[in-house]
């Protein structure tokens, strides 16, 4: 027994009839499922550094270029996928996706700021600086996708990085370890708080998109190349946080 | 489907699915996984060393 069905044409379209099963999304989030086990492995080895007040800051700074990057991405994205949603069926659900959530998204890059400057960090300082050559890889990755395949690419990238949100004891964990002031935590504590109800709603969207096995493979490669480039930025930041000793 | 023993063998041999933490129709779904898929995650599994025990509340913190 084949679990995912026969198909003849993998382009896209003239096979979506036959490959929209729910089952296709149901198996795609069953791989992310995979790649969140294994970024939560490179998780425990980061928040479990001895170093972690000296790690702490470096993280929220990097994260800061991801939070400042990621809205940009979602309309590039969902300006795609509006071009395409007159004909495609899942470029209309995921520029319906998108509409809605980059509401919800609006402003955390202001929260991140706000928490890097509890951390001591010059507000006018943080705004001048670019996106490090991880960020560029993890969110140029995106754009490539984005213009040149399909914007249902995105769900793969936020899949890996909403698909797994914070939790608070986690959070209140690092704070007594690194002593940092809770003003510091704001950003990640809304999400911890916010993000149960989104990763049920990104679930719940990704298994019931109108995905031919073709599109579905996009997004798996995209959830697999976001987690590379996350387990890089952890790898690099300890190895950032050596080099300033 | 006779393949499907050895894709979820070769997650399992890789430190990345312990198949008692799921179930049958989970692992059906698991199994739709490409051997080329299997080869990225093994890779980065590789990379990442042995895992920390009793530490489930860890998260990685990202967020968009």
């Amino acid at each position: 027994m084949n679990l995912i069905p026969e198909l003849t044409d993998l382009s896209g379209a003239t096979s979506r009839a036959a490959a929209s099963s729910p089952r296709l999304g149901d198996a795609l989030w069953a791989k992310i499922t995979l790649a969140h086990g294994l970024l939560n492995i490179a998780a425990q080895r980061f928040w479990s550094h001895l170093d972690l007040q000296r790690i702490f800051p470096l993280f929220q700074l990097e994260l800061y270029s991801i939070v400042r990057c990621s809205v940009p991405l979602m309309k590039s994205a969902c300006e795609r996928a509006a071009e395409l949603a007159g004909t495609d069926p899942l470029a209309a659900s995921t520029a319906k996706y998108l509409k809605r959530h980059i509401e919800e998204e609006g402003h955390h890059d202001e929260w991140l700021l706000d928490d890097l400057v509890a951390l001591g960090m010059d507000r006018a300082t943080v705004l001048q600086g670019n996106p490090g050559a991880n960020v560029a890889r993890l969110v140029g990755a995106q754009y490539c996708w984005i213009r040149h395949a399909h914007p249902a690419a995105l769900f793969g990238y936020l899949a890996m990085i909403e698909g797994n949100p914070p939790l608070a004891e986690h959070l209140n964990e690092i704070q007594s370890q690194t002593g940092y002031s809770p003003d510091a935590f704001r950003c990640l504590q809304l999400h911890a708080a916010d993000d149960i109800e989104h990763l049920n709603e990104l679930r719940s969207t990704i298994t019931d998109l109108p995905l031919s096995r073709s599109e579905a493979a996009l997004i798996s490669t995209s959830a697999f190349a976001t987690l590379q480039g996350l387990l890089s930025i952890f790898d690099d930041l300890i190895a950032k946080k050596l080099a300033v000793r | 489907m006779s393949d499907t023993p050895s894709k979820l063998q070769r997650l399992e041999d890789a430190g990345i699915l312990d198949q008692r933490q799921f179930t049958a129709e989970e692992l059906g779904l698991i199994a739709t996984i490409t051997d080329d898929e299997i080869d990225v995650l093994v890779r980065l599994r590789q990379k990442l060393g042995p895992v920390t025990d009793g530490k489930n509340h860890i998260r990685p913190n990202f967020v968009v």
